[in-house]
């Protein structure tokens, strides 16, 4: 009886060859393609670290020019209104102040301000502070910080080049 | 009577194994490198996420426990320095500098409104050849 024709092995190690390379080369390509990945995600992590290090950096400072003014004796002395014009100026002419609103309620200034990092509207800090001063004593000023939280713009999927699969 | 002796028309001829082999082991040379960028590549993304989270933390011990000199309260304190050198393994575990893989420089300086000061780390091999990673954080102390 004679065998079929497909019962012949000859190529069968090319064969054999050709599909253990691919194999590799899929692999390969794909433990490459993953770690590319692993690193560009790595690299986003650590910038957007930065990022929130130093929007909390520009807010702190914010903190201190605020804790400076008001240990003035300009500020000590002055009445409700005059501390709420005191502050909108120095706020005015803070950078990375993007907006404000400052309201005066039983002798406490309640403060919020949001920040914006590098002058740009896509992430800072969104700052609620209550101050209160005594008239005339430096030693009273107190602030403190009702919220402290970092905000940021909402990631958008359609217009990140490469889509969510670049991360 | 004659004897015919013939080559079967199953199994691998010689050459064809020959040629396999050696081809296969050209090509996986190759592709061997290919699996060892792809580790370099890992392990490096994983040195980097080592390096923020040390950073970080760093930045969160100085931020909450700093004393009047703006250093963390447990490290040693080098005021006329104005920088402190922490030494980190492989495994980015706290070491001896003779041991050390990385280095974190930590350095505070005043900033510019009173009571606002800034800290700078600087994370990098303990050669100083190479840096990972760095970040600045800010923190403001209420003055007396």
């Amino acid at each position: 009886m004679k065998r079929p024709a497909y019962g012949s092995k000859r190529g069968a190690a090319s064969a054999l060859m050709i599909l253990l390379l691919v194999l590799l080369v899929f692999f390969g390509v794909l433990s490459l393609v993953t770690a590319a990945t692993d690193l560009r995600l790595a690299d986003r992590r650590a910038r957007a670290n930065q990022a929130y290090y130093l929007a909390d950096s520009q807010a702190a400072r914010l903190l201190a020019r605020i804790g400076e003014a008001c240990r003035q004796d300009e500020f000590l002395q002055a009445g409700p209104d005059r501390r709420l014009e005191l502050l909108a100026a120095l706020l005015e002419k803070e950078p990375h102040v993007r907006s404000y609103d400052i309201a005066s309620e039983g002798g406490r200034l309640q403060v919020k301000a949001v920040t914006g990092l590098d002058g740009r509207d896509e992430q800072g800090m969104d700052l609620e502070l209550e101050i209160v001063a005594e008239s005339g004593d430096p030693l009273s000023c107190r602030i403190i910080a009702r919220r402290w939280s970092w905000w940021k713009k909402p990631f958008d999927y359609q217009a990140e080049p490469g889509g969510v699969w670049e991360g | 009577m004659t004897t015919r002796i013939s080559r079967g028309k199953n199994g691998f001829t010689l050459a064809e194994l020959i040629m396999a082999i050696a081809l296969l082991a050209f090509f996986s040379t190759m592709i061997v490198q290919v699996f060892a960028k792809a580790a370099d590549v890992t392990d490096k993304a994983d040195r980097l996420d080592q390096a923020v989270l040390l950073a970080s933390d760093l930045a969160d011990q100085w931020k909450y426990h700093a004393d009047e000199s703006g250093y963390p309260e447990t490290a040693d304190k080098k005021p006329a320095a104005q920088s402190l050198v922490y030494w980190y393994d492989e495994a980015f575990a706290a070491c001896s500098e003779d041991e050390a893989a990385y280095a974190a420089a930590a350095t505070v300086e005043p900033g510019d409104v009173p009571g606002f000061w800034q800290l700078h780390i600087r994370i990098e091999t303990a050669d100083r050849q190479e840096l990972v990673y760095e970040l600045t954080a800010g923190h403001y102390r209420r003055l007396p």
